[in-house]
């Protein structure tokens, strides 16, 4: 399938870059993406994801807009407080999508899920995607997220924010199983003391991470590089560190499957040498 | 015994010389279950603490989770 002209103009700016082109966008728009939770984090990549094609989008959160949301959550506004906020994304997002041709932005193909994501649903909640943002709010339900991701090998962008502190990681075991994964470098066990309703925020701090978590996600599905990496942003001092990240061995959540997956290569390899070898012999 | 010197999160500190990472954490006393650590830009994951030793100028940061969002 090609681009049609307005499909064509419309992402012309996304497709001019190299590193994108005409198959690249179509790769976008061919693609399905899961954003848990639509606060800060989740309403803006929701809008530049949508925004920029990505053909399938799943919108998860099961809470609703309120009033103390408003200064960084800017795709909502006063009147849509006591709605839910997968729903308003939703309706907002589609609604910039119409008009236009049916084939261009991911219109009609946004859809909400009113519900909170958690231990017993999220592999269902998760199993059809390509690729999953971690937007959402608080610590359990991270590891609820990146337990799912690596029973489905599925990539995981994470972000977070908390008064001047962001972080960002990618994770993908089946691409890059030396860099472990959200368990691996923050286990459920440790400590949390803060999220965004008990600590301040300011809202172009997490607009910041989004920003870096939505460019991550779309890089992530063209292809490009990006797992590995551990990325803290100092938002009063400007400073942005870079850390790789590595494997727990030990890991609890991980280290089985990354066994399993060897032990899977491992006789994917010896069947393809003994049918080698039973060639030559032939 | 001999000491070697490192900086953890800026600060320079001095450990025995054949301090593991976990004992130099303790030394310190760090809150163990509420950091993760950086030795030399690369992750060290917590399993390690015990088996991976300091090395004289070794640049460790620490840090807590972020989960907000
Ligand atoms: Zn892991």
């Amino acid at each position: 399938m090609s681009l049609n002209d307005r499909a064509f103009i419309r992402y012309s700016r996304q497709i001019m870059l190299p590193e994108v082109g005409e198959l690249g966008q179509q790769r976008l728009m061919n693609a399905s993406v899961a954003i848990v939770g639509l606060g800060g984090l989740g309403q803006l990549c929701a809008q530049y994801l949508s925004a920029a094609g990505i053909g399938r989008l799943i919108l998860i959160d099961d809470d609703k807009v309120e009033l103390s949301n408003l200064p960084r959550q800017l795709l909502f506004s006063h009147g849509d407080c006591g709605q839910y906020k997968a729903e308003v994304a939703r309706d907002r997002l589609v609604g910039k999508g119409t008009g236009d041709n049916s084939q261009v932005s991911a219109f009609g193909q946004i859809s909400a899920k009113v519900v909170r994501l958690d231990g017993d649903n999220a592999e269902s909640l998760l199993s059809d995607v390509g690729l999953v943002l971690d937007c959402s709010d608080n610590f359990a339900t991270r590891q609820h997220i990146n337990a799912a991701c690596v029973a489905l090998s599925t990539p995981n962008v994470v972000a977070a924010a908390a008064h001047f502190a962001g972080q960002l990681m990618a994770f993908d075991l089946s691409k890059s199983p030396d860099n472990g994964c959200y368990h691996c470098l923050f286990p459920a066990e440790l400590r949390v003391s803060e999220s965004c309703s008990t600590i301040g925020i300011l809202g172009p701090m997490v607009g910041t991470l989004a920003s870096m978590q939505a460019l991550l996600a779309i890089k992530l599905l063209l292809g490009l590089p990006g797992l590995g990496w551990l990325h803290r942003f100092d938002g009063l001092t400007g400073e942005i560190q870079k850390f790789a990240l590595r494997r727990d061995p030990k890991c609890a959540v991980c280290a089985e499957i990354k066994e399993s997956n060897e032990k899977a290569y491992a006789a994917r390899g010896e069947t393809a040498c003994l049918s080698a070898l039973g060639e030559i012999d032939e | 015994m001999s000491e070697i010197s490192l900086s953890l999160n800026g600060q320079l500190i001095q450990v025995p010389a054949n301090a593991s990472l976990l004992s130099m954490l303790e030394d310190q006393q760090i809150t163990l279950d509420s950091v993760a650590l950086v030795r030399a830009g690369e992750v060290v994951p917590k399993s390690l603490w015990a088996l991976t030793l300091c090395e004289a100028g070794d640049v460790i940061e620490l840090f807590g989770v972020v989960a907000g969002g």
